[in-house]
């Protein structure tokens, strides 16, 4: 009866656990999470590198999604207007390489060189980033903001609102997010929506 | 010779237009409206796009659970977020050249911030995507994930 009883908590709180692992993921407000991940120059970069900078521009990215390459000319605009002002962009690719080949390391490297990315590119092998951010797809944006206690999010989606095409965007999101922030002000538009493609999680027998 | 040459070249042109009026275009409030008449049809919206790579492995699921529900009030849409102006260059091809039987119809709401809410406040805008509504049994479930198998997706149906 116990023993019953014992498992069947056991079910239970694995259970409880799994529906609040899906429900993680940082929130505005939060404290962003460090890493230490590889960067295509192969040296490990961490969050706590950039202490010296205003924020950071975490976009969640990769090669091969459409959405990405779409907006793959406004993240280096972005980083070559806003690094300067203490606010530089550095990109994450979370998807599976078994899943995605042309998303491997060395084909970051490659599309980095043929964009002429300035900004860093990471490889979150593991995907235990892209999992404590609780990013879901590719692009997904964290504008961290640095405080005194740290890097805290300031804003969690989109770039602009028109994805397809770049001539009918009337809302660009992070810009919009970074003046009030250099304002002292928090963004009027904290979270955002857009479509993207599903981050392409390793297989695990729950996600088969 | 050069006669048959340009009627079959008209032929070619005619069947092309008519398959890609087939395809829809489609807004928010157009769809509402065709669900709310739906009344006790089952709707399964399946948003998916032909460059989307899990969107595609899961489309003969969508396929097959059509056969399967020829005879019950169950209507499946794919409703494509490809790009509106590759409609007739790789959306069209692409339902010709995997045959698909159910209805396609192409999203064209533009701004995904509010669109997506409108569809479902628990939906990222990862796709692929899957929404099931029924009016008369007031059943609106999302699911932001693939379906690997129809069994899978017969389970999503409102009992």
């Amino acid at each position: 009866m116990f023993m019953k009883s014992s498992t069947l908590l056991f079910t239970f709180l694995c259970f409880l656990f799994t529906a609040f692992a899906q429900e993680t993921g940082l929130k505005v407000g939060d404290k962003a999470a460090d890493f230490k991940l590889k960067n295509i120059d192969d040296k490990t970069v961490s969050l706590k590198d950039y202490k010296k900078e205003k924020g950071v521009i975490v976009i969640f990215t990769c090669n091969h999604c459409p959405y990405s390459v779409m907006y793959e000319d406004r993240i280096i605009a972005l980083h070559n207007t806003y690094a300067t002002q203490g606010f530089p962009v550095l990109a994450i690719n979370p998807n599976d390489v078994a899943t995605v080949p042309e998303d491997s390391f060395d084909e970051m490297k490659k599309r980095a060189k043929d964009k002429n990315f300035t900004f860093r590119y990471l490889h979150d092998e593991t995907q235990a980033t892209a999992k404590n951010y609780g990013a879901t797809r590719t692009p997904h944006v964290y504008l961290l903001k640095n405080t005194p206690k740290g890097f805290e999010v300031a804003y969690i989606g989109a770039i602009d609102n028109s994805a397809k095409d770049v001539t009918t965007v009337t809302e660009k999101y992070i810009e919009t997010a970074i003046t009030a922030l250099q304002k002292g002000e928090k963004p009027a538009v904290e979270s955002t929506k857009a479509i993207g493609c599903s981050i392409k999680w390793k297989k695990t027998s729950s996600n088969p | 010779m050069i006669q048959r040459l340009i009627y079959t070249f008209f032929i070619v042109l005619l069947f092309h237009v008519s398959h890609a009026q087939n395809v829809k275009d489609w807004k928010y409030d157009a769809l509402e409206a065709r669900i709310e008449n739906g009344k006790d049809t089952t709707y399964i919206i399946n948003f998916w796009a032909t460059w989307c790579r899990p969107c595609v492995a899961e489309l003969p699921y969508f396929e097959a659970l059509a056969t399967e529900m020829k005879d019950q009030k169950v209507k499946i849409i794919l409703m494509s977020v490809d790009f509106p102006k590759e409609k007739e260059s790789k959306l069209v091809p692409f339902i010709i050249d995997r045959k698909l039987q159910n209805e396609v119809g192409l999203w064209i709401e533009m701004n995904e911030n509010e669109w997506i809410d409108k569809v479902a406040k628990e939906w990222s805008g990862a796709l692929p995507g899957t929404w099931v509504r029924n009016v008369s049994l007031s059943h609106r479930t999302f699911y932001e994930k693939s379906f690997h198998s129809v069994a899978e997706l017969n389970a999503i149906l409102p009992k």
